[in-house]
């Protein structure tokens, strides 16, 4: 199972967990983010794996954390 | 976190003594002609009709890092530059205070003038970093405009 980490003002707003399959495309994982936390809609939020950011084409093949990331705003 | 990463963040505002100190450490390199500095602190805006006190600076730490060392070797291979130095404050730090540092020294001016500049737009635009702006009755995530 992934587990999620929302940061910045996405940690406030989700704080259920959610299984998601291993093994899943990134792109499902957003949709799949979206269907599970309505609170995220029209929220752009970016997301990262253990190895840096994740992009629509990579894909998820084993369990991992997942950084669930409101644009950024230090500086 | 990999012990190979440079770190950035400070508990706490970044302080006139350490900048002081920063400089004078790079005294002995003296094929250094230029540095330049950019410093950011924290700006009372008005939210709601109320003056910001602080921000709460977090951050996906390890994330960053490792971000923060590609923004480092691609500066290293775009400017001729000596060496680059990157703080950047977490935790909560008040209007006036020092939150970013960056610090860029080279031969000459032109280098580190151009490398602090992209380094400061790349760190902002690329780490991932949040601010929460705090004035006396709430909390407001703060939003990076160009």
């Amino acid at each position: 199972m992934h587990s999620l980490i929302f940061y910045g003002k996405l940690k406030t707003l989700c704080t259920e967990t959610v299984l998601l399959p291993s093994q899943i495309s990134v792109e499902d994982l957003r949709k799949s983010l979206n269907e599970h936390f309505p609170q995220l809609h029209g929220e752009p939020f970016l997301l990262a794996g253990e190895k840096g950011m994740l992009h629509d084409s990579n894909s998820l093949n084993g369990d991992e954390s997942i950084s669930i990331m409101p644009p950024f705003s230090g500086g | 976190m990999s012990a190979s990463l440079k770190n950035i963040f400070t508990l706490g505002p970044i302080t006139p003594a350490f900048i002081a100190e920063s400089i004078a450490k790079h005294q002995t390199k003296t094929s250094i002609g230029a540095h330049d500095l950019f410093l950011g602190q924290v700006r009372a805006d008005e939210k709601e009709g109320l003056p910001v006190t602080s921000i709460l600076y977090t951050a996906n730490e390890s994330l960053a890092l490792s971000i923060c060392q590609e923004i480092r070797e691609e500066a290293f291979q775009k400017f001729p530059i000596t060496c680059l130095h990157i703080h950047h404050s977490l935790g909560e730090i008040k209007t006036g205070e020092i939150c970013f540092f960056v610090f860029v020294s080279s031969p000459h001016r032109k280098a580190s003038f151009e490398a602090c500049e992209w380094l400061v737009n790349e760190i902002k635009e690329k780490c991932p970093i949040w601010g929460e702006e705090k004035t006396a009755e709430k909390s407001f995530w703060k939003e990076n405009h160009g």
